[in-house]
């Protein structure tokens, strides 16, 4: 019984002192698809990404998440309820291995402390460690697996969190800027990863300022100006939208 | 003589090693600065005391001893959900005091100033453990027994939880982790262990009383934690030796006792203060002290 | 009684208000915990003592000598061991147990100069109280009362309009746009640090007189002083001062009901349900506290 539409923002609202961030947003994500959210600086896009997982409450509206309302729930009940997300600044754990970084992700189950402290739960650890050895090897990360994340350069602290964001179970994967500040490479490493996730029938929700990458990439796009949606389409109506135009030229 | 004082050193040894094992699951890995962990030695001291001098065996005291310390842990969890940094730092060193201040004024619980006096040697299936030279290997084993504890809790995947929580709280809440719930075993575990320290403490000298666990206490713990280095329980390990021999040097000075006290006191801070200064990471930790 | 128990706490609140406030000047303009001000109160004490008790001075003479001297303590304290974090960008952790340390130093050397017995300043006869209506109070008790609102006042005025009060509130309030606009953030440092410990020697003349002197009494200060500024609010002096005078009645009106015993925990025990619902103080601002909070 599951809705088209994956996640539903209704007339979402965030006011920061006297500035409204987000004014009135409504928003319907497609279930199995790109989705990118697009728009000028200081249009509201990042606030509506915190608003969705949790980061920050809403002053209003509504948001609503396999049809489970979920504002203004915290950000570890919205997690396990199946949102993943990607920050803009890395949020690595930065004194753990790449390894314990990704084998963390996979549930919640096996740290407990009981479990943890009798065993209980070796035989399932090697599954996992071969699946996250795999992931690090298929982008050439395997030899950084046990080296401290602080250790990683940029670009491949970028494609850990990425991976962590892809192992932490999920129905929806949000991703913030995944390609800002990466070379050219990385980014088309990125766009394949993005392409095969959804080739499995995935979710993915992004916010991204790169054009190119995004029309490319993205099935659906919303366009952001001051707090609302101006407009939404697939990525050659929005290419030729003038409001879309305006906004960005303004 | 001195091999008579070398085993009340190392006895002495064994039950701040306990203590700084125990805050280093605290402050290492959870990183919570935890100024207050004397408040549940001294709890589990005076718990295991009262039940002895009621004639409950050792080994129920010293369980009881770290339960009790660990109720309490639980209860200096509570506030860690929206409180972090230095400002809990400052909230353990109240919750420290506190503690201390009702040891001197519940005097008819405590005797106050006086202490409790009288507090009989352990006894475990019929052996008692009165001479220095049997308790120093019950204290041998029970700190083996924490150490070995306390390495298999921080290893396992509840110790990367912690770690997770310590490096980026919200980062791990976002990845779903019940930060507040990690925090909170984290302090229980610590406290149980404090608790069995104080247990220790009370039926080795056989007398308490407030003074052993005044606020003031917890420098040299926390010296030995940061000096080992955080994170590093064989740090911690040769941090204990080397913080309680150095000051112990100074007996044989011959300064009179009234200064004795003090100078120790001032040397184990000036310590501190220079690992502070120039080595914050202390010699074989793995992480800042954030 | 109830009169009687109000006046007390005002007494009670106006010496934790000196204390809380010092304490919170130079929170609120340095960003970090300075746990040593309770030893600098102590040692003011002990300054007192030495130069009237021991040395035979005149009283304000040696009350003068007594504050200078905390001031200069306060000032050394922040040059010789707090400047050395700043300059190393060390965490606010790491110099709250430096501050620690440093009260332990301070305490351990007043216990090894004046040694461990309780010592009294012998100016005011211990003469009978005044009947005011319901209360009893001293004339020294007045004395407290008045002079620590009187010094609180001077010292809102100073914040609000000296050069120096109003650069220590651009440096509390945002210390990269102070510095951009000429403010040397060091010389405030310095500034937060004499103008802190001056009082902290005022409120150490108030408390001998009132109280007795003994090494370990900059410990429990302390405790009530920022347990004070947390209440009120920890980012400004005025909920230093708020929070102080609440202190101050708090426990006294709790003592009416619990035993004396429980004073002190009475006072903390507020604190720790207050910080579970309300954190940031009754006057704060912020909501998440501690995080990420670099003294640079």
């Amino acid at each position: 019984m599951t809705d088209k539409h994956i996640l539903k923002i209704e007339n979402l609202k965030k006011s920061f002192g006297g500035v409204h961030a987000v004014d009135g947003c409504s928003v319907e994500v497609p279930r199995g698809k790109i989705t990118a959210l697009i728009g000028p600086n200081g249009s509201g896009k990042t606030t509506v990404f915190n608003l969705i997982s949790g980061t920050i409450k809403a002053d209003g509206g509504k948001i609503i998440f396999n049809d489970k309302k979920i504002s203004n729930l915290s950000p570890e009940v919205i997690s396990n309820l199946g949102i993943s997300r990607v920050f803009q600044q890395s949020r690595l754990f930065v004194n753990l291995s790449v390894f314990d970084n990704l084998l963390i992700a996979f549930d919640n189950e096996d740290q407990k402390f009981w479990k943890s402290v009798l065993g209980l739960n070796s035989t399932v650890r090697h599954d996992k460690e071969k699946v996250i050895k795999e992931m690090l090897e298929s982008v050439r990360l395997g030899h950084m697996l046990d080296k401290p994340a602080k250790d990683l350069s940029f670009g491949q602290k970028r494609l850990a969190e990425l991976l962590r964001a892809m192992i932490n179970p999920h129905d929806l994967l949000m991703l913030d800027e995944p390609i800002a500040g990466v070379t050219p490479e990385l980014r088309d490493k990125i766009r394949g990863i993005l392409s095969g996730v959804r080739g499995k029938g995935e979710t993915v929700l992004l916010i991204e300022h790169d054009m190119n990458f995004t029309l490319r990439v993205a099935d659906y796009v919303v366009v952001m100006d001051a707090g609302k949606v101006i407009a939404s389409g697939s990525p050659d109506e929005i290419k030729t939208n003038s409001k879309v135009l305006e906004a960005y030229l303004d | 003589m001195i091999s008579a004082y070398l085993i009340h050193i190392l006895i002495l040894i064994c039950i701040y090693l306990i203590l700084a094992l125990s805050l280093q699951i605290s402050v290492g890995y959870s990183g919570m600065l935890n100024l207050g962990h004397i408040a549940f030695y001294g709890v589990g001291a005076y718990t295991s005391t009262l039940l002895a001098l009621a004639g409950t065996p050792f080994l129920l005291c010293l369980l009881a001893a770290g339960l009790v310390s660990a109720v309490v842990g639980f209860l200096l969890s509570l506030p860690t959900d929206k409180i972090k940094g230095d400002y809990l730092a400052l909230i353990t060193v109240g919750f420290s005091y506190i503690v201390y201040s009702l040891m001197l004024n519940l005097d008819g619980v405590t005797r106050g100033p006086l202490g409790i006096p009288g507090i009989p040697r352990p006894e475990i299936f019929g052996f008692k453990f009165d001479s220095n030279t049997s308790f120093l290997i019950l204290s041998v084993v029970v700190t083996t027994l924490t150490y070995l504890a306390i390495k298999r809790i921080v290893d396992s995947p509840f110790g990367k939880l912690l770690e997770a929580v310590r490096d980026d709280e919200f980062g791990a809440k976002i990845l779903g982790k019940n930060t507040f719930k990690a925090k909170s075993f984290s302090l229980i575990i610590a406290s149980l262990f404090a608790g069995f320290a104080g247990s220790l403490y009370a039926h080795y000298i056989t007398f308490i009383d407030p003074s052993s666990f005044s606020l003031m206490q917890i420098i040299p713990i926390i010296s030995i934690v940061i000096v080992g280095g955080l994170t590093s329980l064989p740090g911690t390990v040769v941090a204990t030796f080397v913080l309680v021999l150095i000051p112990e040097a100074l007996r044989f000075v011959g300064l009179p006792s009234s200064i004795l006290g003090p100078m120790r006191q001032i040397i184990s801070s000036v310590i501190l203060l220079v690992i502070l200064i120039y080595k914050p990471k202390g010699f074989w930790g793995r992480v800042e002290l954030e | 009684m109830f009169y009687q128990i109000f006046v007390n706490g005002l007494i009670a609140g106006a010496i934790y208000a000196l204390v809380a406030s010092g304490f919170s000047l130079i929170y609120s303009t340095c960003k970090f915990v300075h746990f040593a001000h309770g030893a600098v109160i102590a040692s003011a004490a002990y300054f007192l003592y030495f130069f009237f008790s021991m040395l035979g001075l005149n009283f304000w003479l040696a009350c003068v000598l007594a504050v200078f001297l905390a001031s200069v303590l306060g000032y050394l304290i922040d040059k010789l061991f707090y400047y050395q974090f700043r300059r190393r960008r060390a965490s606010n952790a790491i110099i709250l147990i430096a501050s620690v340390a440093v009260l332990l130093i301070l305490e351990s050397l007043n216990l090894i100069f004046f040694g461990a017995d309780i010592k009294s300043i012998n100016f005011i006869e211990i003469g009978s109280g005044l009947k005011i209506g319901p209360i009893i109070i001293t004339s020294l008790q007045v004395f407290i009362i008045v002079s620590s609102l009187v010094l609180l006042c001077v010292l809102f005025l100073f914040m609000k309009y000296s050069k120096i009060g109003k650069a220590m509130r651009a440096v509390a309030d945002n210390k990269n746009v102070a510095e951009i606009v000429g403010i040397s953030a060091e010389k405030i440092y310095s500034w937060s640090f004499v103008v802190g410990s001056f009082i902290a020697g005022y409120a150490a003349i108030l408390i001998a007189l009132e109280q007795n002197i003994e090494p370990t009494m900059g410990t429990g200060l302390m405790i009530k002083g920022f347990t004070a500024s947390i209440v009120g609010g920890i980012e400004s002096v005025a909920g230093g001062v708020l929070g102080a005078f609440l202190l101050g009645l708090v426990e006294n009106f709790g003592i009416w009901y619990l035993p004396s015993s429980y004073k002190d925990a009475i006072a903390f025990f507020i604190l720790f349900v207050f910080l579970l619902f309300r954190p940031e103080g009754i006057l704060g601002l912020k909501k998440s506290f501690g995080n990420n909070n670099k003294s640079v």
